[in-house]
């Protein structure tokens, strides 16, 4: 596999890796871009042997949103969009209707989660990996993987019938 | 059921749907499975705007990025030197072969022209060199130089003999002898007969006075 195959077949999901964590589509194609010019660099050395591919690309994605979170609480920044989410307990009529779309509820119901549920979901869904994969490149064990992304659906399913129902 | 059981079943039905894409029922909470159903379906990459201007330029960086690195090899001065010698060294290979039968005229010196090598018997004992090989691979680049034999005075005998540790030398008898400009005293050994001269002499009889 050459690095445009590479490219092409987890373009996709790694981006919709970042998009979990990030929520920004701007600041989403800044970290994925990285991630993948961070990857070309380490392609040559990369070792097949070793670790899946799949597994390489996705721990350099994981460092890759570690550093992003970093850096923004160093600017200690907040977003138009996440300051709005964050002063209104109660969404205004239009912020209702906006939020009928549904891969926006689903994206909301991602960031509501904590940190650590957030990036296994995001790996479960988005990376194509096993509970075993993740378990590795988290460091949780297999089955603890498994209950926090029960509960994290879980949480998810009442946070989105929540805002549903208003 | 608890919760662990729970979540066992509730994983293996999602890998199952994460697999085959479709949709399965989960008896102890169909919503749960219908959410993941739809978190699986999700795909937010449409939303990107450089999916296409990164695949081009990370593509071309690839390609572009093994001639930068031959450009870069090249621009140092050490490489592009070591090239020139390499290359050099290629050209002139052939040449060195062609002339690899002829040594080098080198004259001999003066004072040793025309006198034939003789080994004396120590250095006959030494192993014979061996001829050169015409056309070998060093042959046409150097030759030997004729050189004149080696030659040694052989010691003579010291009239003292080791007397052992601590006494070098054994004086026997001394006695007082007129010589030419003083006079001399005698000392014999067990070994030999000695002359320590006294006389006056000059700084010139030691040392030579040269005038810059």
């Amino acid at each position: 596999m050459n690095f445009t195959e590479l490219y092409d077949r987890f373009f996709n999901r790694v981006y919709n890796y970042v998009r979990y964590h990030v929520r920004l589509p701007d600041e989403t194609d800044d970290v994925t871009g990285r991630i993948f010019e961070a990857a070309l660099r380490g392609f040559e050395t990369y070792d097949a042997a070793r670790a899946p591919v799949q597994a390489w690309l996705f721990t350099i994605a994981r460092n890759a949103v570690i550093d992003w979170a970093r850096a923004r609480n160093r600017r200690n920044e907040v977003s138009l969009e996440d300051a709005a989410e964050q002063a209104g307990a109660e969404p205004r009529a239009e912020e209702v209707l906006e939020r009928k779309d549904e891969a926006r509820l689903l994206l909301e119901a991602v960031a509501a989660l904590d940190e650590r549920s957030r990036d296994i979901i995001a790996l479960k869904f988005s990376s194509g990996m096993t509970n075993r994969d993740i378990a590795l490149l988290t460091g949780l064990g297999e089955s603890n993987v498994g209950i926090v992304i029960y509960r994290a659906v879980k949480k998810m399913q009442a946070d989105i019938e929540s805002k549903r129902k208003l | 059921m608890n919760e662990q059981m729970i979540s066992e079943l509730f994983n293996a039905e999602l890998d199952a749907l994460l697999r085959s894409g479709k949709e399965r029922s989960f008896l102890p909470d169909p919503g749960a499975i219908a959410l993941a159903a739809e978190l699986a379906r999700a795909d937010f990459s449409g939303q990107s705007l450089i999916k296409e201007s990164l695949r081009a330029r990370l593509n071309g960086e690839e390609t572009v990025g093994f001639f930068e690195k031959l450009r870069a090899l090249f621009s140092a001065n050490y490489a592009r030197a070591a090239l020139a010698a390499a290359v050099l060294a290629i050209a002139l290979l052939p040449l060195a072969r062609r002339h690899a039968g002829r040594a080098p005229e080198v004259p001999a010196p003066p004072a040793i022209a025309g006198r034939p090598f003789q080994a004396r018997a120590p250095f006959s004992r030494l192993p014979a060199a061996p001829e050169p090989s015409v056309g070998g691979p060093a042959g046409g680049f150097f030759a030997s130089i004729p050189m004149a034999a080696l030659e040694a005075e052989p010691l003579k005998d010291f009239p003292i003999a080791s007397a052992g540790a601590g006494s070098p030398v054994v004086l026997a008898a001394g006695r007082e002898v007129k010589l030419e400009n003083g006079s001399g005293l005698v000392f014999e050994t067990g070994s030999g007969v000695f002359i320590l001269e006294r006389r006056v002499i000059n700084p010139e009889d030691i040392f030579e006075r040269r005038v810059l």
